[in-house]
């Protein structure tokens, strides 16, 4: 048994969901019976995601649980394209995490999907195979299929189950991601062209030449920012989010956003190490006005739900600045932060979702005093604000530090605008914890109804990973730190090189001091 | 010279003969006793044995291309592959008239449809069989004619009269173009097989012009930017199985003649052909984009698929090699299979539609999935298919389209093209917005009964279109 899973661990990951979302189409069941087939299929994807993390060889950054199967010839080339599959540290998180969201996503949908269960069913484990296919894809041409198949089940999701304005929010969030991921397919086409493979880890071990890498590196990185999203393209986030059902918030902030994230690193970072060199100060000052004005636009916001939206453009400034110091610290740092934003902004959304099932309102001025008429909301929602402020002891307070800590050498001023965020996100999330918990109570809200245990289900594990994480990050740590470790090293002979070259144009002193921003161990060199 | 026939005459000539020969029997059947049961049903067997007969030509240009008739035929292998999409089309656009175009008026033109339809195969057929001027002129004509009528078949109704009328005068016209510059062609070299365009168009002025006529006639019916103008009228006016056979059958022929008449890199460079395939596909985007009606969005947007098929002449007027020449004409066959395919279900998913709503506005489709989710689905996957999403065949195709173009030096002339595939998406994602997020009118939207044979045949091109975008390898032969 143990081997059978051992082998076929990734295809499963990918087909369960698959299969599933193909037998709740057709399957003659009921609405109840339909969601439970969806829950067990779910389940089951995330038993085998866990078995994948539990015998995850944290000793090695290379792949693990590899298959792969020769698919088709790309014309004209030796290239042949393959149904390629494996994990590492990169991916074993995000592979977990998208295993543990769906299926609380499915036990919490009834709250707010009253109608066509059998669709909704369909594209969320349909999304769900998209997302484990664009982490585990080991081939260029498999990536990008992945990454726009679970494209297509977020615009159902949004279009079928949203508010008022779903339409427009939903063919917004559609067109913005098209744009990105139609470049992408043009830098991968001349890649795959240029270098005559589209095997990702054979792709990661060669040096492309620096030209190539510079197209491909806009071409990629542009459609990884506008999925992340950073400041300049994240106007699609709150209209998406906001007129998402709380399902598909879920997912979307939860796991969809990390797909940005995670081709930067994998793509931006492994792949084509000397642009990422060249854009990396661009990308921190993107990354750290992402942080200040994700921040800021969050504090404007008198909408619950928008509020959060714009809190996860702060979150993921960090993970950007994260990648970008090259420091295998912070590198570890973003990757962790992903998964954490994950778990709090997802259990945010859910909360959301709670009051608003109840009161049919998301505006902050129609609460207060929730601490004692609805405690159990009070509860979460505390805990759920503080890991996502970042307080020691829970998850958030790891990722941020490891990222703050790992960029300061090098990145002082960066790291001290970031840390500004670290307070503004205090001021916006515990703003609003204030004016949702406490205060006055107001007549309407005084008799809600309690927490049901389908939302009990959905928020508890979540509650406890924020803990886990916090109090003993060890284990989830050391997955990543190979790996991070691995692409710190790619970056390194090219960021020299960067410093070679400006060595002989400044004066002794200054290159010295230079060099030793850039590289705090360039004085021991 | 020796007049008998040689069995590579009778190879070739097979999917004729059946075409052919079930289209006269249809005629004296009708003329000794009429029954729509039985002409059907000639028709199909006959459609179905010219694809049996295409398969040993196919067995047979493996290697090599075929020549039959002292060459005024010749084959490969995506040339049948697309004869073979003809016939299905055929055989489909039968299928989906039967309950709507076919009853019509008493069914009094039952016998006309079945013959037309497969005349107008017979036609499609040769005129991608089609290796000298006379051949691709008979089979042009053999093409166009029934679908004149076929067009205005429902004679009481003034858009169908109309789209008769245009497509037949422009196409006519048309016609007259090709018919003068195959003679000056012909007056310039001395010789009719697809060897005398590149020779007239590096030789005098007046082999010049007579290629650059025969292009815009080839041109004018693969409905290419700035000939293009009849289609979105004539696709709407058209009854929609019609509409399906042409979009599928008749863009497969033409584009297949247009690759083998059309000249290589010496009348127009690749970056001619490339700038027509912009303009193809911005223009066909642009004015697909607004249309309120779904019908007419579909033929617009076949006018921007044209635009990508340009690329891939692009491609190809920049290739230098005869492998990779014949490489791009594998890829153009993809392109076509996967439009084909996806083009069929759509507008047949269409018809079925139309037949409860009686027409193809999209307001009044609002909110279909949900008293037609099996059309809804066909259709979604035909959208998706169309727009180039991946798992189905329209990605790769396109796919593969671009990598020719950038493969041969077009890489700017890409970067636009897949830009402006942008366009593509957002009216296609507008029509998964109209039949599955907008609410229907009604508040408890009740079943339709669907017209379970036409839905079952919609189920072929649904699920090829799924299959070979998954597995590409079943028509890379």
């Amino acid at each position: 048994m143990s081997a059978f899973l051992d082998n076929h661990l990734l295809t499963l990951l990918v087909a369960l969901p698959l299969v599933g979302s193909l037998f709740v189409l057709f399957v003659p069941a009921g609405e109840r019976w339909l969601r439970r087939w969806g829950l067990a299929f779910a389940l089951a994807t995330l038993a085998v995601a866990l078995h994948g993390y539990w015998w995850f060889d944290s000793t090695t950054s290379g792949f693990q649980y590899a298959v792969e199967h020769p698919w088709f010839a790309l014309p004209g080339t030796e290239a042949t394209v393959s149904l390629a599959l494996g994990m590492d540290g990169l991916s074993v998180l995000l592979v977990a995490l998208s295993g543990i969201l769906m299926p609380l996503v499915l036990v919490a949908a009834p709250g707010g999907i009253k109608t066509r269960i059998r669709e909704f069913v369909f594209w969320a484990l349909m999304m769900e195979a998209g997302m484990m296919g664009v982490f585990l894809a080991q081939d260029l041409v498999l990536f990008y299929i992945f990454w726009e198949v679970s494209l297509i089940p977020l615009y159902f999701l949004i279009g079928i189950w949203g508010g008022e304005n779903r339409i427009y929010a939903t063919v917004k969030f559609v067109l913005y991601t098209l744009v990105g991921s139609l470049l992408m397919l043009v830098g991968l086409i001349r890649v795959a062209l240029e270098s005559g493979t589209t095997n990702i880890p054979e792709l990661l071990s060669r040096d492309l030449s620096v030209e190539l890498q510079g197209f491909a590196f806009v071409c990629f990185a542009l459609s990884f920012l506008i999925k992340v999203p950073v400041v300049p393209f994240h106007t699609w986030l709150p209209d998406a989010h906001v007129q998402a059902p709380t399902g598909g918030s879920v997912i979307l902030a939860g796991v969809m956003l990390k797909m940005g994230t995670y081709g930067l690193m994998r793509f931006g970072l492994q792949m084509f190490p000397a642009a990422a060199v060249d854009w990396a100060p661009v990308l921190i000052v993107i990354g750290v006005v992402g942080i200040l004005y994700g921040s800021l636009l969050a504090w404007a916001q008198r909408d619950l739900k928008k509020l959060v939206a714009y809190s996860s453009v702060a979150h993921l400034g960090f993970v950007v600045l994260g990648i970008f110091a090259f420091e295998p610290t912070a590198l570890q740092g973003a990757v962790l932060q992903g998964v954490n934003h994950g778990i709090s902004t997802g259990a945010l959304f859910f909360l959301v979702g709670v009051i608003y099932d109840r009161r049919h309102t998301r505006q902050l001025k129609d609460f207060g005093g929730l601490a004692t008429s609805f405690p159990s909301f009070a509860f979460f929602l505390v805990l759920a604000t503080l890991a996502s402020v970042g307080l020691p002891g829970t998850n958030g307070f790891v990722g941020e530090f490891l990222i703050l800590f790992g960029s300061f050498p090098g990145h002082e001023w960066a790291v001290a605008f970031a840390a500004l965020g670290v307070v503004l996100g205090a001021v916006y999330m515990l703003g609003m914890c204030r004016e949702v918990l406490f205060g006055r109570v107001r007549k309407v809200n005084r008799d809600l109804k309690p927490m049901q245990i389908r939302e009990w289900v959905a928020l508890t594990p979540l509650a406890a990973l924020m803990l886990w994480i916090g109090l003993y990050p060890g284990p989830v740590l050391d997955r990543t730190r190979l790996v991070c470790e691995a692409m710190s090293a790619r970056v390194q002979p090219y960021l020299e090189q960067t410093e070679e070259a400006s060595l002989p144009e400044d004066s002794e002193s200054s290159a010295d001091t230079k060099s030793n921003l850039l590289n705090p161990q360039g004085m021991e060199r | 010279m020796e007049l008998g026939l040689t069995a590579n005459d009778w190879l070739l000539a097979a999917p004729f003969l059946w075409l052919a020969g079930a289209g006269v029997l249809v005629l004296i059947w009708d003329a000794v006793r009429p029954q729509p049961l039985a002409e059907g049903i000639v028709s199909w067997i006959g459609l179905g044995l010219a694809a049996v007969a295409c398969l040993p030509i196919l067995e047979a240009v493996r290697t090599e291309p075929v020549e039959a008739f002292s060459g005024m035929l010749s084959v490969n292998v995506p040339v049948i592959v697309l004869a073979i999409l003809c016939l299905g089309a055929a055989a489909f656009c039968g299928i989906v008239a039967w309950r709507s175009l076919l009853p019509y008026e008493g069914g009094r033109h039952t016998t006309a449809f079945w013959t037309l339809l497969l005349f107008s195969t017979f036609g499609m057929v040769l005129t991608l069989w089609a290796n000298h001027m006379a051949t691709l002129f008979l089979g042009v004509e053999c093409l166009s004619l029934p679908l004149y009528v076929l067009v205005a078949l429902r004679r009481d109704q003034s858009d169908s009269i109309e789209a008769g009328l245009k497509y037949f005068l422009l196409g006519a016209f048309a016609s007259g173009f090709m018919a003068f510059g195959m003679a000056m062609v012909y007056a310039a070299t001395g010789d009719m097989s697809p060897a005398a365009i590149s020779a007239a168009a590096e030789g005098s002025s007046l082999g010049v012009f007579g290629v650059a006529l025969l292009l815009i006639a080839l041109l004018f019916k693969v409905a290419a930017v700035p000939f293009h103008l009849w289609v979105a009228d004539v696709y709407q006016g058209a009854p929609t199985p019609v509409t399906a056979l042409m979009a599928t059958g008749t863009k497969a022929a033409t584009v297949a003649a247009l690759l083998r008449w059309a000249p290589g890199g010496e009348l127009m460079g690749p970056q001619s052909w490339a700038m027509l395939g912009c303009l193809t596909l911005l223009i066909g985007n642009l004015t697909a984009l607004n249309q309120s009606n779904l019908k007419r969005m579909l033929a617009l947007s076949g006018v921007a698929h044209v635009g990508i098929l340009l690329f891939a002449f692009a491609a190809r007027a920049a290739a230098e090699t005869a492998e990779a020449t014949s490489q791009i004409g594998d890829t153009l066959g993809y392109y076509l299979v996967a439009y084909g395919l996806a083009a069929t279900a759509a507008f047949g998913a269409l018809e079925l539609l139309e037949r409860r709503v009686g027409h193809s506005e999209s307001a009044s489709l609002q909110g279909i999935a949900r008293r037609q989710p099996l059309l809804a689905g066909v259709l979604c996957i035909a959208l998706l298919s169309l727009a180039g999403f991946p798992l189905t065949a329209g990605f790769l195709a396109k796919y593969f389209v671009f990598v020719e173009m950038i493969r041969h030096g077009l890489s700017s002339w890409a970067v636009i093209g897949i830009l402006l595939t942008l366009f593509g998406f957002a009216y296609y994602l507008k029509a998964l917005v109209t039949l599955f997020m907008q609410e229907p009118p009604e508040e408890r939207p009740s079943l339709w009964r669907p017209d379970w044979v036409a839905t079952m045949a919609l189920l072929v091109p649904t699920v090829l279109s799924v299959v070979f975008g998954v597995w590409p390898k079943a028509i890379q032969l």
